[in-house]
């Protein structure tokens, strides 16, 4: 498989964490970046799920890609990708129950999240695979980054803590509790996502002017 | 006057270049599968499936390992949550839970200051999305459901999941352990749970795992001769000697229950 065709490994991982920011970007995985995002810990421990099954698939897929047929692919891609997700369930609830209790229903979702099964498509079927590891590295730290985000918001309005610590709650913060609801995921997507376009419009207009 | 048959050329012209087209695309797409189809033997599905086959297998093997490796640590969490749930189903502030098997279901014997509490039924069903498991909380003499936890579930986030708020799990405080459970609309009576909007099959579930418990005859014969006896021990036995199987277990559950008090 020719490999120049291609991004490479290092702009793949870049890529993953802003340019082609799953979130801001691409705008995928939205149940979870809703859902869990009402505190830090179950954010980051959705983010290492999700980074950890994405990093798994994108080997297996890469290492498995010569062997792929294009009517079956879809299959081998949700195949795998279940496998892991159950496996992290399993972990989750033998080692980690209150969170895997907290997360409920939201880590077998994972198997649905269009993340996964894109860079599958995308860059671990086709790409060799040091390219197909680094892309899921670098998708993973995306959405951590932008769950780490959309949580902090989240966490430190509406309980005034963060990761569980006191930050905002001793300098008598009136938690904002719709915060930790679910209007409160919208408020702080659109929010921040208007954010991030605004900057990146910023950013062309500047390159314009440079150019002029 | 323009007739039907007249009509019919103009109608073909029109509609023909679109199926010609259409045909051509057939054509192309019958072309591609027929050459993928050389390459593997027509009609022969493991040539075709044996990728997926394989790693169906591979992954079902490895997902069965992890199950046998993970299976009692799950177990012995979910009974750590039992333990931590008892007081507050009881409404005791402390108490001590004995394992026992009683008509081939396990269940647990609350003591509080030395005479049974009440006994906790661990029961399960099938809900909308997967098994839902809940604890069953019953009166010392087994005559009385006290309340409800669920401790695992995987039904829809924000219509099913409702099922594990307090606002329900309440709905099935002291009822008779003699009614058939059942979600209602609206009703009242023994036995009447009021259902969750948009989860109906998620009540009918919790409601049906306990019916299938609290309907079955051997295990709720064995319970209540198990309860008429525990009931029955403190009173004949003199204060200075509590019934033999008692300290032993108060010193066994004792140990994990502090634990959690630690915690």
């Amino acid at each position: 498989m020719p490999e120049s065709d291609g991004p490479t490994p290092g702009e793949r991982f870049i890529s993953g964490i802003l340019p082609e920011n799953p979130v801001y970007v691409q705008l995928l995985g939205m149940c979870p970046v809703l859902a869990v995002t009402n505190n830090m810990q179950a954010a980051m421990t959705m983010a290492g799920a999700t980074a950890f099954v994405l990093l798994m698939a994108n080997t297996l897929t890469s290492l498995i890609r010569g062997f792929l047929k294009a009517h079956l692919r879809i299959l081998v891609f949700t195949l795998t990708i279940a496998t892991f997700v159950t496996l992290v369930d399993r972990f989750l609830a033998a080692y980690m129950y209150q969170m895997s209790k907290q997360l409920g229903p939201y880590i077998p979702l994972i198997i649905v999240n269009c993340l996964i099964i894109s860079r599958c498509e995308i860059c671990a079927s086709k790409q060799a695979t040091r390219t197909a590891i680094t892309d899921a590295l670098g998708m993973g730290l995306g959405f951590a980054l932008a769950l780490a985000s959309i949580a902090s918001v989240r966490e430190l309005l509406g309980s005034g803590t963060w990761f569980g610590l006191p930050v905002l709650a001793p300098a008598g913060w009136p938690a904002w509790t719709v915060m930790v609801l679910p209007p409160g995921a919208f408020f702080a997507l659109g929010v921040l996502l208007g954010l991030v376009n605004w900057i990146a419009t910023l950013r062309v207009r500047a390159a314009k002017t440079r150019e002029a | 006057m323009t007739s039907p048959e007249a009509n019919e050329p103009d109608n073909r012209e029109a509609t023909d270049p679109a199926m010609v087209v259409r045909s051509d695309e057939m054509a192309a797409v019958a072309r591609a599968t027929s050459e993928g189809a050389t390459a593997a033997p027509r009609g022969n599905y493991i040539a075709q499936a044996w990728l997926v086959l394989l790693l169906a297998l591979v992954f079902a093997s490895g997902l069965a390992a992890v199950q046998i490796t993970l299976g009692p640590l799950i177990a012995a969490n979910k009974i750590a949550e039992t333990r931590r749930l008892a007081p507050e189903l009881l409404g005791r502030d402390q108490v001590e839970l004995e394992q026992l098997e009683i008509g081939e279901r396990p269940v647990f014997r609350a003591t509080a200051a030395g005479e049974t509490a009440g006994w906790i039924v661990p029961v399960a069903g099938q809900g909308f999305a997967d098994t839902i498991e809940l604890i069953a909380a019953l009166d010392a003499r087994a005559q009385t459901l006290l309340g409800v936890r669920v401790i695992g579930q995987k039904e829809t986030p924000g219509l099913g999941d409702d099922i594990t708020k307090p606002d329900f799990t309440g709905r099935f405080a002291n009822t008779p352990a003699t009614a058939t459970l059942r979600a209602v609309k609206d009703g009242e009576g023994p036995g009447a749970i009021q259902a969750i909007t948009g989860a109906t099959i998620s009540s009918q579930a919790v409601c049906a795992a306990l019916n299938q418990m609290l309907a079955d005859a051997d295990f709720r014969a064995a319970l209540a001769e198990a309860a008429s006896a525990a009931v029955a021990q403190p009173q004949s036995a003199p204060p200075g000697s509590p019934g033999a199987p008692s300290p032993e277990a108060a010193a066994e559950s004792a140990a994990p229950a502090d634990k959690e008090g630690a915690r």
